[in-house]
């Protein structure tokens, strides 16, 4: 999963968001450049974490930014990964909902949505693979990691 | 066999990794159950036996007679989760 992120060039290394909204629009800007999804999707994305609260946190340091299945301005199904070096904060009154690896889902094919979702769970399992890309710099690391914890044995 | 579901805002991004690790989990628990992962609007007509959730939604969803409730901030946590259904399911 993570060479696929660079093979596709869905990444971004940031130092830091001005608040969760752009880091969210920021999240969203690999997966515009190809295509994957239209320039409205980061503000439905908004829209909805602002009518729902940070439903997107799914543990520590960790967003899945997403809206809905078949959101108007998404075209392709994939992943695409970023990283802050400073975390951003979604609830000034919760640390635990700040973020710094953000992984932004668009999804028109729930099959191949599930199947990337299945390979993403297994990554996030992982608490070393966390680790290491919380201190990730750059797409090197990204591959460095992929060969070091998930591919299979050689 | 236990009817389970996992409940996220929209469907697709929470409930479906919490869906993975609640399997993971029951299967080292050696519990057989079926698990599925639904959007709060759905789950209303949905009349499971456990429902996983987060903190959040559980307020929206409240308890219900012969409904374990149990919510979670961290959804890839598989062992903190193991100790949760243990605890619910009274293991």
């Amino acid at each position: 999963m993570l060479r696929e992120f660079v093979e596709k060039k869905h990444y971004l290394f940031a130092k830091e968001a001005k608040d969760w909204q752009e880091a969210i629009r920021m999240s969203c800007k690999s997966l515009e450049a190809d295509g994957t999804v239209g320039t409205g999707y980061a503000q439905e994305i908004i829209d909805c974490v602002e009518k729902y609260g940070p439903y997107i946190i799914i543990m520590p340091k960790v967003a899945i930014p997403h809206s809905q299945e078949g959101g108007t301005s998404v075209y392709k199904t994939a992943i695409a990964f970023m990283r802050l070096e400073k975390p951003v904060s979604f609830d000034p009154e919760d640390p635990e909902k700040d973020a710094q690896l953000f992984f932004t889902l668009a999804s028109c094919d729930p099959n191949q949505h599930l199947d990337n979702m299945m390979r993403f769970s297994e990554m996030m399992i992982k608490e070393d693979v966390v680790e290491a890309l919380l201190g990730a710099s750059g797409p090197e690391d990204l591959l460095a990691i992929q060969e070091k914890y998930l591919d299979p044995e050689k | 066999m236990l009817k389970v579901n996992t409940v996220c805002i929209n469907g697709m991004g929470s409930s479906l990794i919490l869906k993975m690790t609640v399997e993971k989990a029951f299967k080292e628990l050696g519990i057989e159950a079926s698990v599925s992962h639904i959007d709060a609007g759905q789950f209303k007509g949905c009349h499971p036996d456990v429902c996983i959730t987060t903190p959040a939604l559980a307020k929206n969803i409240g308890e219900r007679p012969g409904m374990i409730l149990i919510t979670t901030k961290n959804f890839t946590d598989k062992d903190a989760m193991k100790e949760k259904l243990k605890e619910a399911l009274h293991l």
